[in-house]
């Protein structure tokens, strides 16, 4: 491919030859150090060959020695192009004009990507590039991600990484949102197992702690669950604080009232579709159209926006913005109560599904009775989920078991 | 006893569609369907359909084209 260009660059001429003494033509050449390529032999008497414009100079001694004609049939490369365009200004300026505005819009960031994980605010941080000179259209020379990277770590406290790479005239930001430090749980610390909602206990797990309830209790939301206080198993032993640890299954209700309209609105046939372009040179845009599109309840508007990607790395600041807006009619229709029966349903099942967490839903029942323009319902959904949750003791190991010395004084005092 | 030390010449052949040959060669006979070269003491005649030159430099000799066969006819017996 390089010789191929370089070639080109320096010129190459297509030259055939005639002669009787065609082989002692070719060695004349390679001892005069003259490269033929592609050389291939047409006729008993004639072949054909390719050479710089250089060797073409220095060949006019071999073929008087040999006596064989040259002929000249194909000229190309950039010294031809040269001598025969030269005279036509506007092309090489037109030329001139294209390889400076290339370069110029290489130089320039046209596309910011973003790689943003967990919670981060997108719209702010983009606000605060921008606040800091980071925009698109900016020469990727002025771009410094070192100062920028402690600018925005320094701004942000939430961010524990973030990184700015140019790649061509696409700039990545990449994110990644600080995450708080697990409190680390202290095993010596007395824990209690408490109820964080009402509910009939049907499974109890128990590895550490006293268990204050059996399976089928009712118990409400605070109410402990297993005491971190462990009675001796001894006769001379004493009462001790633990963590409590377990699992504490219980069915839970889950009682909800929603009010549902009687009347629904329901798309009907499309009246009409319309589409209009747009071009996006950098931050301007060219409308393609005159009338503005409709905007409205019962309106679809559908848009999309092709850049123009040249490869991986190199995009055109020029996007083309397609925009179709569906205009339909919209029917009202009345909902009857079986309906309504089983969307309340639906949603809450989903509901109860959504706060059980790693529990089950057992069973839903819903009722509903019409209220005017509305339906009024109540949904009642069983759970079976884990309901207990370590808090920490109040306690201590003082308060709990009573000192030697005050024991035998409180003896005496009886006595 | 010069010819002795004489570096011998190298036939790299690709397929049946290119046979380079590193030498200084010197060509006593060329046709699309044979081509004899000299190198050194060694002459190897190249029979093919298409033969063509693709590089003729003092070191190396390319040919390109299909081919058929590779014979070798050497000077005073050796």
């Amino acid at each position: 491919m390089t010789g191929r260009l370089m070639n080109w660059v320096l010129g190459e001429l297509s030259i055939s030859i005639r002669g009787a003494e065609l082989e002692r033509f070719i060695n004349r050449c390679t001892a005069e150090r003259i490269e033929l390529r592609c050389t291939r032999r047409t006729d008993i008497d004639e072949m054909t060959a390719r050479l710089s414009v250089r060797d073409f100079r220095r060949l006019s001694r071999v073929h008087r020695r040999t006596r064989c004609r040259v002929h000249i049939t194909r000229r190309r490369g950039l010294p031809f192009a040269w001598s025969r365009h030269r005279g036509r200004a506007g092309l090489w300026l037109g030329l001139a004009l294209m390889i400076f505005t290339c370069f110029e819009l290489h130089t320039r960031i046209w596309v910011i990507k973003t790689d943003m994980t967990g919670g981060t605010d997108r719209a702010e941080i983009m606000r605060q590039l921008e606040s800091m000179g980071v925009h698109a259209g900016m020469r990727a020379s002025e771009l410094d991600s070192e100062a920028l990277k402690i600018a925005m770590r320094s701004a942000n406290e939430e961010l524990s990484f973030f990184a700015a790479n140019v790649e061509g005239c696409v700039l990545t930001i990449v994110t990644g949102e600080a995450v708080e430090t697990p409190e680390v749980s202290d095993r010596y610390t007395p824990r209690k197992v408490v109820a964080v909602k009402d509910g009939v206990i049907k499974k109890q797990i128990v590895r550490r702690g006293t268990e204050k309830h059996s399976v089928n209790d009712a118990v409400v939301k605070g109410e402990v669950l297993v005491d971190a206080l462990v009675e001796p198993h001894e006769e001379w032993g004493k009462p001790r604080l633990v963590t409590a640890d377990a699992d504490i299954w219980a069915a839970v209700k889950h009682k909800t009232d929603c009010i549902m309209p009687a009347k629904v609105n329901k798309r009907g046939e499309i009246l009409s579709s319309s589409r209009r372009f747009a071009v996006i040179v950098g931050k301007t845009r060219i409308n393609l159209y005159r009338k503005q599109c409709p905007i409205g309840e019962n309106c679809d508007r559908i848009y999309s926006i092709s850049c123009v990607h040249l490869n991986e790395y190199l995009t055109l600041p020029i996007a083309l913005y397609s925009e179709t807006a569906v205009m339909y009619s919209c029917e009202e229709r009345e909902l009857d109560e079986g309906a309504v029966r089983s969307r309340m349903l639906s949603s809450a099942r989903h509901r109860a599904m959504s706060l059980t967490g790693e529990g089950s839903l057992d069973s839903v029942e819903v009722s509903a009775e019409r209220d005017g323009d509305a339906f009024r319902g109540r949904t009642v959904a069983w759970c079976y989920e884990q309901i207990g949750e370590a808090v920490e003791d109040g306690r201590t190991e003082q308060e709990i078991v009573p000192e030697a010395g005050d024991e035998e004084q409180t003896e005496e005092s009886e006595t | 006893m010069e010819n002795r030390f004489r570096a011998a010449p190298e036939f790299a052949v690709t397929g049946n569609g290119r046979i380079v040959i590193t030498a200084r060669c010197e060509i006593l006979l060329y046709s699309p369907e044979e081509m004899r070269v000299r190198c050194g003491g060694l002459t190897a005649c190249v029979y093919g359909d298409g033969l063509e030159l693709e590089t003729l430099d003092g070191a190396e000799i390319s040919i390109r084209g299909t081919i058929f066969s590779v014979e070798f006819l050497t000077e005073g017996g050796r």
